[in-house]
C-alpha cells in the first residue's frame, strides 16, 4: 500500500514552526517545512500532506487518486493561509489557485511502489490573465 | 476515434507549445481533451475538460490511452500532463 507525500512550494515564507498543523472542521493534517533561513529573499515555505492508497496497475485510477490528493492538499493549504492571514494580519497572504500552487510534487514513502505514483501534477491557468487596470481606467 | 487533428492549433500555438502531434478526446463521454505537442524530447499533453468537470470528477479514462499513445510514438516515460 503506497503512502504518498504530496507537497507544494508556497509563494510565501510563513513564520511558522516546522511541524504538522490540523486545519478545518475535520482537523486534517498539513505539515509545514520552512527553509533554513527565512531572511533569504527567495525563502519559500513548503507544505505537505500524506495519503494512503491501495496499489493499482490502473493508470487512470492512479491519476484520479493523485489528482484528489492534490486537491485535498490545496484545500488544506488555503485553510492554513486563511488562518495565517488572520493571526498575522498580513493582508498580502492570499489563497492559491491550482495553477499558482503548481507543481504538486509526489513522493512514495516507505516501500517502493509501481510506476506513475511520483509524476508531478501541473496545472496551467485556464484562460488569459486580465491586465491590471490603471487608476484612470478604474475611476 | 480518440485521436484527431485540429488544423488550426499548429498555426495558433505551435510556436509556443511545440510541434503539434494531435488532439485526444476521451471516451465514452468526451470529458477530457488533450492537445499533444512535442517539446524537445518530451510529449506534453495540455489537458482540458470541455464538459466543465474538474480533473477529480472525470470518469472517462485518459491516462492509459495517453500513455499508450506516448509509448507507441517513442515517448515512453516522457509524457507530461499540464492540466487546466
Amino acid at each position: 500500500m503506497p503512502r504518498l507525500a504530496v507537497s507544494v512550494k508556497l509563494p510565501y515564507a510563513l513564520r511558522l514552526r516546522a511541524e504538522s498543523y490540523r486545519v478545518g472542521p475535520l482537523l486534517e493534517l498539513i505539515r509545514v517545512e520552512n527553509p533554513p533561513s527565512l531572511a533569504a529573499a527567495v525563502a519559500r515555505t513548503v507544505v505537505q500532506a500524506e495519503f494512503d492508497h491501495a496499489e493499482t496497475d490502473d493508470a487512470d485510477e492512479k491519476q484520479r487518486l493523485r489528482v484528489r490528493d492534490a486537491e485535498q492538499l490545496l484545500r488544506r493549504t488555503n485553510r492554513l493561509l486563511r488562518w495565517y492571514r488572520a493571526v498575522s494580519r498580513k493582508t498580502d497572504i492570499v489563497e492559491l489557485t491550482r495553477a499558482q500552487a503548481s507543481p504538486f510534487e509526489f513522493q512514495v514513502l516507505g516501500e517502493p511502489a509501481g510506476k506513475g505514483w511520483e509524476d508531478p501534477i501541473n496545472y496551467e491557468a485556464a484562460g488569459p490573465t486580465p491586465a491590471p487596470l490603471s487608476l484612470g481606467e478604474l475611476t | 476515434m480518440p485521436f484527431q487533428n485540429d488544423a488550426t492549433l499548429e498555426a495558433e500555438v505551435g510556436h509556443f507549445f511545440g510541434d503539434y502531434q494531435g488532439t485526444f478526446f476521451s471516451e465514452p463521454h468526451g470529458q477530457v481533451r488533450a492537445d499533444l505537442f512535442r517539446l524537445g524530447d518530451r510529449l506534453e499533453a495540455h489537458v482540458s475538460f470541455p464538459t466543465g468537470l474538474d480533473a477529480d470528477g472525470v470518469t472517462d479514462r485518459y491516462m492509459s490511452d495517453l500513455s499508450a499513445y506516448a509509448r507507441q510514438k517513442g515517448f515512453e516515460g516522457r509524457l507530461h500532463l499540464i492540466l487546466s
